[in-house]
């Protein structure tokens, strides 16, 4: 297995492939470029992407690319899925809780100064209007959305896919979203380590898991202080705020990225009650939730794959 | 005959001598193989222990632990 690390996306990525050197090596430049492409696409931090672009074209129609059309289509679908607690169109609360910064800045600057508190979310994502024929986005007047999340996973799926033309058995992590193709050779799994949400040097345990996606949402990772107040970057669509939930961190294996990324944050934000979506989709999804005392509480499916004899009391 | 038997001698010595050294510098710029036994770091992931459930979860805390033995992938949000 050959690697490659580097930095995009305000996030530390790895890419893992088998196969040739020299295809493999080639494997990794097509992937990286592609990953950095995106991130100038679908970044809130600059005015120039793609995404900016859309933001100050609310109200009126937007010819979008075919990466950010099929991306916004997604969420709309996934928002639906999700009763509504993922919503794309959460970004001016995310700003009011003090995340206007990408995180490597935010993190030199905290603690913040005082703000408004949050309020529920004013526009319904449902409004938006897509134009499959030519790639048209309409949003509402005053509607601003933030794709940070679900892109992350779309960008590490498609990276994956790229890279798996180079090679046998290929993996792309993207800060924990990640996306795996094949088997690395003599293996019947990939084994992923569930990080501990309270010391990121420690594993709580290994997943066992085959070709598909893996995602992780947690409250601890970008969060940042504002009026003496822990912060951090899931907001509750209901509250305009950063979620008020049991679990510290919670973990989905889907068959695809973007699907698990959305659906670790809905459960997240859901806390216990978010199991009933993945109850609804049993026989594909897997959950696992790690509470601020360290307890694992794992769905149905997730006991499959988890590395480990369980012992009962 | 005593001539030959001689040069037969310096021929073999010789050519033993040279063999030895083109082996040992074959050997010395040559890959080195892979030790039987690599030192990994004891990173461990520790396994689970039952502790109640709820709603068709299991709750699970930590208890003993198992070697890692694939690429570093870990998940842990973002």
């Amino acid at each position: 297995m050959e690697y490659a690390e580097f930095r995009a996306m305000n996030s530390d990525i790895l890419l893992a492939a088998e196969g040739e050197l020299d295809r493999v090596t080639a494997g990794f430049s097509h992937a990286r470029q592609f990953i950095e492409r995106s991130e100038k696409r679908f970044t809130r931090f600059s005015d120039q992407s793609e995404l900016a672009l859309l933001n100050r074209s609310a109200g009126e129609w937007f010819k979008a690319s075919a990466a950010l059309f099929e991306v916004v289509n997604l969420s709309q679908g996934l928002m639906l899925q999700t009763g509504g607690l993922f919503d794309p169109s959460i970004l001016p609360a995310l700003r009011q809780a003090g995340y206007d910064q990408s995180m490597d800045e935010l993190r030199k600057k905290s603690p913040r100064g005082s703000r408004e508190p949050g309020k529920p979310v004013q526009q319904d994502f449902r409004m938006l209007r897509l134009d499959p024929t030519t790639k048209g986005i309409w949003m509402p007047p005053g509607m601003q959305i933030d794709l940070g999340g679900i892109a992350k996973g779309w960008i590490a799926e498609q990276a994956a896919r790229l890279l798996a033309q180079y090679a046998s058995a290929c993996a792309v992590n993207a800060g924990g979203d990640m996306f795996l193709i094949g088997l690395p050779e003599g293996e019947n799994a990939w084994h992923v380590g569930l990080e501990d949400p309270l010391d990121p040097f420690q594993d709580l345990t290994q997943l066992k898991v085959g070709p598909g996606a893996v995602a992780t949402s947690s409250t601890v990772k970008r969060s940042w202080v504002q009026d003496g107040r822990l912060q951090h970057h899931l907001i509750d669509p209901r509250t305009g705020r950063p979620a008020d939930t049991e679990w510290l961190s919670v973990t989905v294996i889907a068959p695809h990225a973007a699907q698990a990324e959305v659906f670790a944050k809905t459960i997240l934000i859901a806390g216990p009650d978010g199991d009933r979506f993945v109850s609804q989709n049993d026989e594909e999804m897997a959950f696992i939730a790690v509470d601020k005392d360290r307890n694992m509480f794992v769905s149905k499916k997730g006991k499959e794959v988890i590395d480990v004899e369980l012992q009962y009391a | 005959m005593k001539v030959f038997k001689h040069g037969l001698r310096i021929w073999i010595s010789a050519a033993s001598l040279f063999g030895f050294l083109v082996g040992w510098i074959l050997f010395a710029h040559s890959n080195k193989p892979a030790p039987l036994f690599q030192n990994q770091p004891a990173q461990n992931a520790p396994l689970l222990s039952f502790n109640n459930s709820r709603a068709g979860l299991s709750s699970f805390s930590l208890q003993q632990q198992s070697p890692f033995r694939q690429p570093r992938l870990r998940t842990g949000g973002s």
